[in-house]
């Protein structure tokens, strides 16, 4: 019988090739709950889920949400905003207030880069990390890689380039993970100051013209520009940015080719992808997010079950 | 297999689904890993239909349990009864029985009875009652 490698799921960096396979044979299986009139199976009833965003959220918190839900697992809810932080607690005490009131997994957003791994040497629970800092958004990671796999039925020897603020993401750096693990080129696309500087070392290539690298490309991981992280200006403009790196419906009619566009959330439409690109036939967008509770829950029912 | 029999014997059409029960069982967290899950293929509603539940072994009857709750997912059937190929006697857990039985067998719960049947991809069809070491 399968099982994963690991207790927790803190980075891509942590699991291996065979683990995220079993997480895609899983998660297929939960596309098809999902997709059914009764969208529920009670597989987690006796497990209570603490869900501690420390950071701000949307997609990624209504995506775990729903797949605790879909899971039958009791759900809590924390945000540091209308918390104790405020007042002055720890990390590992507010994580332990919560655990002393029979919580079996947390999944944790925090801005700091390593939070859920200091995390995991002191709790028992299950820890899934949504998202840390810079550093890594493995459950993103996955689910763009799902569905990659679900269009195009493999990943080996696929070209993916990921275009944008390479510096400050954990989705590129997950994804890198995990396209590397599972065979896949890659290339990263971005201005000279959003790439970080050795990035070559993960073994992926570098290319500064989006036309040439979306000519190479079968599909295009389009990030987001995270403004809230640039306490320096990296490039002049917005709209400077936008005619040099933007993705259009024009640049892609230009291409020889087919190619996938896929975007994490949320786009900032007209600067790193134009509307008639994020809406077109290239976009898998919204597919990533189905994806994103089927492989969630993937992930919740693996760990729950391990112990 | 059975259900282009049953088709052929009555002269219509017969839906016809397949059932995972992975993510409805009972022993989730109780084994030491989770269990492998299967596709489910119900291209249907079963709501106010008459439904047989096919498998192959009838053993403690937890299988049977989790099915009818993964049934219910579908809508609410009119009818449900049970076939099963091989009814293993005095093993059951919970007060389930079989409708339509091919062979009863007795057995003691360390025993496996395992079936291949052509249909799976097997030379032969063959019941096997295999003793394990316990």
């Amino acid at each position: 019988m399968p099982q994963l490698s690991q207790k927790h799921l803190l980075g891509i960096k942590d699991i291996t090739k065979k683990d995220i396979d079993l997480i895609f044979e899983t998660a297929a299986n939960f596309k098809e709950v999902i997709n059914r009139p009764i969208k529920k199976v009670p597989s987690l009833r006796d497990i209570t889920i603490a869900n501690i965003f420390f950071e701000n959220s949307t997609r990624t918190r209504l995506s775990f949400e729903l797949a605790e839900k879909r899971l039958s697992a009791d759900v809590i809810n924390f945000s540091s905003s209308t918390s104790s932080v405020k007042k002055g607690e720890t990390l590992l005490d507010t994580v332990n207030n919560i655990l002393a009131m029979k919580v079996d997994m947390v999944v944790m957003r925090h801005s700091s880069p390593g939070a859920p791994h200091f995390l995991s040497n002191h709790i028992q629970a299950n820890i899934v990390n949504a998202g840390d800092g810079t550093h890594e958004h493995p459950t993103q990671a996955l689910l763009d890689t799902f569905s990659i796999y679900q269009k195009f039925g493999s990943i080996e020897g696929l070209k993916v380039v990921i275009v944008g603020d390479i510096l400050h993401s954990r989705v590129a750096i997950s994804n890198i993970l995990a396209l590397k693990k599972l065979g896949a080129e890659v290339m990263v696309c971005g201005p000279i100051t959003l790439l970080p500087k050795h990035i070559t070392s993960l073994g992926v290539s570098v290319e500064l013209d989006i036309h040439k690298a979306l000519q190479w490309c079968d599909v295009a991981n389009v990030l987001r520009i995270q403004l809230e992280r640039q306490q320096i200006k990296y490039f002049p403009s917005l709209r400077e940015y936008s005619l040099y790196y933007g993705v259009n419906k024009r640049l892609l009619d230009g291409l020889n080719k087919e190619i996938t566009i896929m975007h994490p959330g949320p786009i900032n439409r007209g600067v790193e992808l134009s509307s008639d690109a994020a809406d077109s036939h290239h976009s898998i967008i919204l597919d990533q997010v189905e994806n994103g509770v089927a492989v969630r829950m993937a992930v919740l029912y693996l760990l729950a079950g391990a112990n | 297999m059975i259900h282009t029999r049953l088709e052929k014997e009555v002269g219509k059409k017969i839906d016809l689904g397949y059932l995972d029960t992975t993510f409805y069982r009972d022993d989730f967290r109780r084994r030491d890993e989770p269990a492998k899950a299967n596709s489910t293929k119900v291209d249907f509603i079963i709501e106010a239909k008459n439904v047989v539940l096919i498998d192959d072994v009838l053993f403690t009857g937890r299988s049977v349990r989790a099915a009818l709750d993964a049934m219910m997912a579908f809508g609410r059937p009119d009818k449900v009864e049970l076939l099963v190929l091989m009814d293993r006697k005095y093993t059951r857990d919970l007060p389930i029985a079989a409708d339509f039985v091919g062979q009863e067998v007795n057995t003691i719960a360390s025993q496996r009875v395992l079936v291949e049947l052509e249909a799976q991809g097997f030379k032969k069809n063959k019941i096997w009652l295999v003793n394990t070491e316990n």
